[in-house]
């Protein structure tokens, strides 16, 4: 409707402007022809310096033209004005300003047309936007009318303030008091000096002379701001922050000494510090540069990545997460076993670090913490911590750099967020992930920890309900459990030392040994790994370098409580089988993988593989399906199918050495890690659907493997009716 | 540092499929952008409007809550915000190949 009406304005104003275009030059000849006469005396007198014309220039340029020229009435005018648009709003205003003249002699009545429909506003610029009208939020009550008149009305007069509307103070005083007498003397002295003797005073006459200042008219023309509508919206809540912010803006208090109770929580024992308002901050407008390095900033760009990973991965996640399922009543499934490579967690930092560590955050298992440390003896390497997270495959969430490399990580069930780390040099630290910089929780100390070995692995174990404490287990045979105390030190207790056995032990036949020299030193084997017993509180098993499995108590310090040799060489890995709590799996550099039950001395099953055995694991959806990862293939071995050889094997490219391996808690997907920094994540296929009695099926498999040792089967069924006896 | 986070955006940059980065500063200006300024200036009067009624929306329905981030998806392309109280990052992604 408005463009309508505009465009037949327009039209109108063209026809106008053609018709009033001719009488309007003669005048504007008349009236330059007045200007030039006034000039033009000035311009006869021209400056000559040494030959050359220093004449001051015009003061006013002739190019602008200055405002007694240009005003006119705007009823006067017939220049077509049309709505302008944004972009030639500063075009039109300068060529409306330039034909503007002076109309200085007679103008007859009848040329006058004044046309009420042209826009006076010139330059205006009319934001396109269409604003709608919103509801008011305010209304005004109603007010009904009165109807009748009550019978009795009161009126209260009350008495106001005095306001003074002019006062004018007198000038005459009493005769006889203090000021009358002032002034007597007063009115005597100027008698005196006007009409008396006083009248003759010597005068003389000065002339002066106040300074001409020159003036000089000039004239501006300010341009009109440019306006436009802008939207602003303010919601109840930005009003309640508003209120909360001004609330916390205290006047800055003296510092609390520290206060010393008898036996208080360890946060009192700190001093206090208390949050002081800055109020000033807020109105500066931030650079990029103070942006940027801010943790808010990170973890915007942190969301960002992820989403953006999501693109490019969107089909691996999904079958990461498991939304694309396999029908288990599809008539060509086939089971091989197949391994979909899913991704790689890796980037530029990570490259050529071998991994010597993963753990898996308990509280949200898509966040993985990977250390990357050493895997040679004589490897020299500084220390990384990476922690990913699986929905942004690119890049790791967090990187810390350490000058050792790191040997063992595991996250605190307690507190999420707290992650502690071995070192290569026996330093165990426990970091705070949720902070980008490098934040330590808490630190081992040389005077209570007197490990420089590598420290191999790392465990929480709760206390109590609330307390958790870190056991480590070294290159130099000891355990040590390390706890925060009141005072924020980490102290180290020693738990156990693990010594070295001699003579004959039960488990593997070990070729007889030669005889040695009775020499007295204590040799201390390398702990490499440790597992919690799965269901009594205080035993755990340690596996050493020497291939030897020792079940330790936390009641005994000084003595294990049993051992039996696992391996031929150092036993790598443990793992209980999250159905059978009895059953054990080791793992070791001799190739082979063993299967024990506790309370019988031999071993119940052996599986060769083709290279040292670096890591195991059982399959947490079903029973009989184990992984495992030696050199640089990945085998999986199905119990209840066949024992002698794996069902599936991968062999990964180039001359890698897997170290890790971890099914997720879906048991659809595989974590692998390698001796290069990188992490593959694969997704398993094509497996036998898993059984409904797992435990029924893992036991009758084992049962088969012992068939060809009927003293073992005897011994098996004893146990297990005295445990079942015996509820154990 | 200051490397680090211009490796940061241009490692977002780098990304399949992204066609731009705006950061704004809480003035609804924009202070780094791979745009050209007019388009830049456009993103952040219009997004800065849009976050404030999504903020409001999360914070009336549980006073706790507060926004997190913010996916805009159209036929052509999809725009991630995500808004703070100091800025506002802008990153406009081509989903449809």
């Amino acid at each position: 409707m408005d463009t309508g009406e505009m465009s037949i304005d327009a039209a109108d104003h063209s026809s106008i402007s053609t018709t009033g275009s001719i009488p309007k030059t003669i005048i504007s000849d008349s009236v330059s022809k007045a200007t030039f006469s006034f000039m033009e005396k000035r311009e006869m007198y021209r400056v000559i310096l040494d030959d050359k014309d220093c004449t001051p220039d015009d003061i006013v340029n002739s190019d602008f033209v200055t405002m007694e020229d240009t005003f006119s009435h705007a009823a006067f005018e017939t220049r077509v004005r049309s709505r302008s648009t944004a972009k030639d709003a500063g075009k039109c205003k300068s060529t409306a300003d330039t034909g503007m003249k002076v109309y200085a002699t007679t103008i007859s009545l009848d040329d006058i047309h004044i046309d009420h429909t042209i826009n006076t506003e010139v330059g205006f610029v009319y934001d396109d936007v269409d604003l709608e009208v919103a509801p008011s939020a305010f209304y005004l009550p109603r007010t009904m009318p009165i109807m009748s008149y009550p019978p009795e009305i009161f009126v209260i007069l009350k008495e106001t303030e005095t306001h003074f509307l002019f006062e004018l103070p007198s000038f005459s005083y009493e005769k006889g008091s203090v000021e009358g007498n002032a002034v007597e003397e007063e009115n005597e002295f100027y008698q005196y000096i006007t009409v008396g003797k006083g009248k003759n005073r010597k005068m003389v006459n000065e002339e002066t002379q106040t300074k001409e200042l020159v003036t000089q008219t000039r004239h501006t023309l300010a341009t009109r701001p440019q306006k436009k509508n802008a939207i602003v919206f303010a919601s109840m809540w930005d009003m309640h922050d508003t209120y909360a912010k001004l609330a916390m803006i205290k006047p800055k208090e003296l510092i609390d000494e520290m206060v010393m109770y008898q036996s208080a929580a360890p946060n009192l024992l700190r001093k206090k510090k208390e949050k002081h308002y800055d109020a000033q901050f807020e109105s500066r407008g931030k650079t990029f540069d103070e942006i940027s390095t801010s943790p808010q900033f990170l973890d915007a760009v942190l969301l960002t990545e992820r989403v953006l990973a999501t693109l490019e991965y969107s089909g691996a996640q999904k079958k990461f997460r498991g939304l694309v399922r396999i029908n288990p009543l599809s008539l060509d499934l086939v089971y091989v076993y197949t391994m979909k490579p899913l991704w790689t967690l890796e980037c530029t930092d990570t490259e050529n670090r071998p991994i010597s560590s993963i753990s898996f955050n308990p509280k949200n298992n898509n966040i993985l913490a990977v250390g990357y440390g050493k895997f040679t003896y004589a490897e020299n390497q500084t220390g990384l911590i990476c922690i990913w997270c699986t929905k942004n495959p690119c890049k790791p969430e967090r990187l810390y750099r350490f000058e050792d490399p790191i040997t063992s990580l595991a996250f605190s069930d307690k507190n999420p967020n707290w992650l502690a780390c071995g070192f290569a040099n026996g330093d165990v630290l426990i970091l705070d992930v949720t902070s980008y910089p490098i934040k330590t929780i808490a630190s081992s100390k040389r005077d209570t920890n007197p490990c420089f070995e590598p420290i191999w692995t790392t465990n929480w174990r709760a206390l109590d309900k609330d307390n958790e404490y870190v056991i480590t287990t070294c290159q130099d045979g000891r355990i040590n459990k390390f706890t925060s105390t009141k005072t924020h030190a980490f102290i180290c207790t020693p738990l156990m030392r693990i010594s070295t056995v001699e003579g004959k032990m039960k488990g593997l036949e070990a070729p007889k040994q030669c005889l040695k020299e009775d020499v007295p030193i204590t040799r201390y084997p390398a702990a490499l790994c440790m597992k919690w017993h799965p269901r009594i509180d205080h035993i755990y098993f340690v596996g050493t370098d020497e291939g030897c499995i020792h079940k330790c108590s936390t009641h005994y310090l000084n003595q294990h409580m049993d051992v039996f040799r696992a391996h031929a060489g150092p036993v790598y890995s443990m793992q209980f089988s999250p159905f059978i709590d009895t059953l054990l799996v080791s793992c070791g550099a001799d190739n082979a993988i063993r299967l024990w039950i506790e309370g019988m001395d031999d071993v119940i099953l052996t599986m060769n593989c083709p290279a040292a055995v670096y890591d195991v694991a059982f399959c947490p959806v079903s029973s009989t399906i184990i992984i495992s990862a030696s050199g640089n293939v990945l085998s999986i071995w199905d119990l209840r199918r066949k024992t002698h050889m794996p069902c599936a094997e991968y062999t990964f490219p180039s001359n890698v050495v897997l170290t890790f391996i971890q099914f997720t808690p879906s048991g659809d997907n595989v974590f692998v890690g390698d001796s290069m920094g990188r992490i593959h994540t694969f997704h398993l296929e094509d497996t036998p659907i898993p059984p409904f009695y797992q435990k029924k099926l893992l036991d009758e498999t084992i049962k088969k493997a012992l068939c060809t040792r009927p003293q073992m089967l005897k011994q098996l069924e004893k146990l297990e009716k005295f445990r079942q006896k015996f509820g154990q | 540092m200051a490397t680090e986070v211009e490796e940061t955006i241009k490692r977002i940059q780098a990304h399949k499929g992204v066609m731009g980065v705006v950061i704004v500063n809480h003035e609804g200006i924009p202070i780094k952008s791979s745009l050209d300024n007019a388009t830049s200036v456009l993103y952040a009067g219009l997004i800065g409007q849009l976050t404030e009624k999504a903020r409001n929306v999360v914070r009336e329905m549980d006073s706790t809550n507060e926004l997190s981030f913010l996916r805009v998806r159209s036929r052509r392309h999809e725009i991630l915000i995500a808004p703070d109280r100091e800025f506002i990052l802008i990153v406009i992604q081509n989903t449809s190949d």
